[in-house]
Order: structure tokens, then sequence, then C-alpha cells
């Protein structure tokens, strides 16, 4: 049986995962502050969206703005895919001046703002409204999404039962037919992958991002905890962005702790 | 050592020693310690003179010693005595020394042609003492493959290399080194490794890592990529707990080049930004990785800086030249 994957676009990483990740799947990036989460899953998307497929960033935490100001700063090309964003004024600051429809979108969506949109009086919930975005984004063709990150999600609504409503969310991007990537941020520290300690079972796929520190200097680390239907590789690898040439890195660890 | 008895002087006047010293090291400076003095036969010293001397490859050199002017008649031993790490070579010759009274003008001149030759014999017979005394002490002391690349020197100024592949094998078995290993250098001040490297450099591509910045090294940047071990953010350079950027840049290296030689210089560095195990791990992985290719990796260590514990794993991991 062929398993449909689709490319990280960092050439170590799709081989530690023996050539990406499954389609349909939903995955945890998981780690702690400064770990290059949110980095590393818009990286995925803008590969996704250079294959031809289309994509979304849906934030609840940094604004538009301030992620693709980020993203422009590391050295991704928007000239090469179509930009698209709730935030018109992001939009007009980083679209490449008359950019091809023809090519795949990659959307930022502001959550932020679709509820500035509602009002204060009104009752919001940012699960419903992430839920509603995502069903009529997948009318025009969504593939592959990140939302970023799950403990804001925690945060700003309240879960009657964390456990059943987000085993009903996930089962909610599987049927959309989306490829899902949950940004979590956990505690330094905390040696549990998310927030209540039981999302890594329900997900597909972890990837773990973590700080490690040496006698000089701090090196990121990444390891696949897990990826069903992948014969992937279980090494813990050294995370760097190389600022030079504006990619990722991984090689393996050598350092022995 | 020879004695002459004819050679005679007077109090107040100058004994004449002409030394001729030769470095059996083969490269590199050696600073020898030269003790000249004037002793009589109760073991008394009457004169004496010291110096240090740079020794390049042989170093011929005269020096007069003033004999006392008080010095009583009789018979004296004037010694040399050349110190070079644990060696020391000695010589020394018997001469008279008159009472002034009897010290007539053409004796002077005659006597001191007999001083001179007498010098001569003291150099002779200095060199021969100093050579048999420092060859012994480097076949004692040196590893065997040094010993032996001391002695192949001699071998190839017999049989100069015709192609570059031979230059390439003689400058290979100098050394005691083999194709696709890993081999320790074990080396005080680093002057062996670097010295070596440059040797090997001039007929194989290199690669050098080393803490100091290895731009002031003086080799040739068309045959030799450098990478400084620093904590500094400049050009080619690697942190020294950036380990796997150390690995990744020798593995990129003997990929690419089908026969290189790496100079890893500066463990205690790399020690002190990760720790003993990592350097361990890194030395097998590298081991592993050029086993099948042509080329070789040196380690310089000093055995002082490391532990016993860990010069004996290293020791049990790799060859020592």
């Amino acid at each position: 049986m062929q398993i449909e994957k689709i490319k990280t676009g960092i050439d170590k990483l799709d081989e530690i995962l023996d050539g990406g990740i499954p389609k349909r799947h939903t995955v945890l990036i998981t780690g702690t502050t400064g770990t290059m989460k949110s980095i590393l899953g818009f990286q995925i998307l803008y590969q996704s969206a250079l294959e031809g497929m289309n994509a979304a960033y849906i934030t609840l935490e940094q604004s538009a703005m301030s992620i693709l100001t980020q993203m422009s700063l590391m050295g991704y090309d928007f000239s090469k895919i179509t930009l698209d964003s709730n935030d018109l004024r992001a939009l007009d600051s980083f679209s490449a001046k008359g950019q091809s429809k023809k090519k795949a979108l990659l959307s930022v969506v502001d959550i932020g703002l679709i509820r500035k949109k509602q009002g204060k009086s009104k009752k919001f919930s940012w699960l419903s409204a992430i839920k509603s975005k995502l069903s009529e984004m997948s009318k025009k063709r969504t593939d592959v999404i990140v939302l970023d990150s799950l403990n804001a999600l925690y945060h700003l609504d309240k879960f009657e039962d964390a456990r059943v409503d987000l085993f009903h969310l996930f089962e909610f991007l599987k049927d959309l037919g989306l490829t899902s990537f949950l940004v979590n941020e956990t505690p330094a520290g905390d040696v549990r992958y998310s927030q209540y300690g039981f999302e890594h079972y329900l997900v597909d796929g972890v990837i773990q991002l973590a700080l490690a520190k040496r006698e000089l200097k701090v090196k990121r680390e990444l390891n696949i905890v897990k990826m069903r239907y992948a014969d992937h590789m279980t090494n813990i690898y050294v995370f760097q962005f190389d600022r030079k040439q504006k990619r990722f890195v991984i090689s393996e660890k050598i350092a022995v702790d | 050592m020879e004695s002459s008895a004819s050679k005679k002087i007077f109090p107040g006047e100058e004994l004449l020693l002409e030394v001729n010293l030769f470095n059996m090291r083969g490269f590199g400076s050696a600073d020898v310690s030269v003790e000249y003095s004037i002793k009589d036969f109760k073991g008394n010293v009457v004169a004496t003179e010291n110096e240090i001397l740079a020794v390049e490859t042989q170093a011929k050199f005269s020096r007069a010693l003033l004999v006392p002017s008080d010095l009583r008649p009789g018979n004296y031993i004037a010694l040399v005595k050349v110190t070079y790490a644990d060696s020391i070579g000695l010589s020394s010759d018997v001469f008279e020394v008159n009472a002034k009274t009897i010290r007539l003008y053409s004796i002077q001149i005659k006597d001191y042609g007999f001083i001179l030759l007498g010098g001569a014999v003291i150099i002779i017979a200095g060199i021969i003492i100093f050579l048999r005394h420092h060859f012994s002490y480097v076949k004692k002391k040196m590893p065997k493959a040094k010993a032996d690349a001391i002695k192949q020197l001699g071998d190839e100024k017999a049989q100069r290399p015709r192609t570059a592949e031979e230059k390439k094998e003689m400058l290979l078995s100098r050394y005691g080194l083999e194709k696709g290993r890993v081999f320790l250098v074990r080396d005080k001040n680093d002057k062996t490794c670097f010295a070596m490297f440059k040797d090997l450099t001039s007929a194989f591509p290199g690669l050098v890592i080393a803490r100091v910045n290895p731009a002031t090294l003086g080799y040739s940047k068309d045959r030799v990529k450098f990478i400084w071990l620093t904590e500094r953010e400049v050009k080619n350079c690697i942190n020294p707990s950036d380990i796997e950027d150390l690995y990744n840049e020798i593995k990129k290296f003997v990929k690419k080049q089908k026969e290189g030689i790496v100079l890893l210089q500066g463990i205690n560095y790399i020690i002190s930004g990760t720790n003993f195990k990592t350097l361990l791990r890194t030395l097998s992985l590298l081991k592993d990785e050029i086993s099948s290719s042509s080329n070789v990796i040196i380690v310089s260590f000093n055995q002082n800086l490391l532990g016993k514990e860990e010069a004996e794993k290293l020791k049990s991991e790799f060859n020592e030249i």
C-alpha cells in the first residue's frame, strides 16, 4: 500500500521521516520556548505551497504581520507562492507585486482579528471560529494547516472535557482531509509532550523539539517520537537554522550528555 | 678524548675552543645549553662560562675562555658540556699552564698554534660524543615510528621520489601513516604535528582544525583548508561545543578528497566545550567514516593535559605514532 506523503522541504528531516509526513495525519509539534516550533510549522506549509498544495497558518497568538515579518527575515521568498491573509495590511506588506494566482496559496489566518470583528459584547468561541474558518477554506481546497498554538486555544476557550473536545477537533480536521500540525509549547523541565498529557495519544505523530545546554552554548534538538504509517528514525538530531544559507540543517547528534 | 702534552698556555691568556654541533632531530630548531669550564685535577672549577644556542641543523663556532691570571702552573682540564632535553654531551682535554716567568714571545705564538690544534681535537671529539649520545637518546626515547621516520630521511635522500604518487607514499611512510586510519601524535607543544602536517601537505590536500588561528601557521591556502576552533564568530571557525559541525566539516572534506590529510589540534579545547566521551565518540565515528577511504586523520594530543584513563582510552582506540 502506497502512503501519500508531504515533504517538509528539509532534506534530512524527510529522510528521518521515511520520505515525509503521511497525508491527513494530525501531528503535534511540541517543545519548550525558543525551539523553532512555529518556524518548522511554517516551513512545512511553505514547502507544501511550493509543491502546489494550499496551506494555511492559523494563528491564535502572533499577529499575521508579526509572523510574516519573522518569516521574511528568515529568508522565505513570498514571490514563489501566492500569499493570502485576513490581515490586509500584512498582505499588502508582503505580497509580491503581480503575483500569479496560479501558484498555490499560503494563507495566514489571524483568529484574533476575527474575534475583534465580533466585538467585545458577543460570546465568542475560539474553537468554533477556527472550525468555521477551516470549513470555509476547505471548500476552496486546503491541504495542510498549522494551528499555533494548542496552549493559546486552551487558554482562550473553556474545554468541558478536554480529551473529548480534542478528540472531536482532531476528527474534524481529518474529516476535512487536512494534514494538520498542532503547535504545543511545554514548560522547561516538563517531561510531558503536551499540556494535558494525553494529546500524544490522540494524534498520529509527535515531533519533539528541545534545547540542550552544552558547556559553551545551547543547541536545538529534534526527534520523532511517533509517526504512524512511517518507518521513521528515532535518533536525536541537532536542528539548526543556517543564517547564511537561510535553511534548516539537521545532523545526527554526536555529543554525549 | 685525546690530549696533548704540548698544549701550553700562560695565566691571563685566552684558551681558544672551537665547537661544532649537529641537530639530529632532522627538523626544527633545538635550544642547547653549552657550558665551558676549566677544572683542576681535584675537580675544582677555576673558570666557567655558559650560553644557550639554537641549533637548526649544525652550529660551528669558536669560544675564548680566559685563563685566570693567578692560576698556578700545572695541568688542567678544559671541559665542554652540551645539554639538550635529558641528553648530555661532554668533551674534555688536558692542557698545561706554564709559569709566567718562562713566557717568551716566540713560544707564545707557537703555543697558540698548539692550543688551536687542541681546540680542534676537542671539537671533533665533542661532535662525536654529542652525536652518539643524542642519536642513542633519539632511538631510546622516540616512538619507533618517529625514529624510523628520522632514519628514513637519510634513506630518502638517496632515493628521491620521481612521481607525485611516489612522493605521497614516501611521506606516509616517513611518519608511519596508513591510508584510511586515524592516528594520534603525542605532542607537548604542537610543533611536531604542525611540522608533520606541513610536510604532508606538500603532496596531499589538507584540512587543519586547530585551536591556534591556522592562518598564522603559514600553510599554503591552495592546498590547505583552515578551520579555527574558537568561540568567536568569524569566518571558517567552529565553536568547540558545535561538535556536530566539526564532524560534518571533516566528513565533507574526506568525502570530497580522494586522498587528504586532516589535522585536528586542540582536543582539550573541544573537551572543554563538550566532554571527553563526546570527543571519543566523534573520533570513533570518524575512524569508521574514513576506514574505506584513502584519507588520514592526525589527532594531536598532550598526555599531560589528559587524565591517565582518558589517554589510555584514546590509545586503545587509535594508533599512536
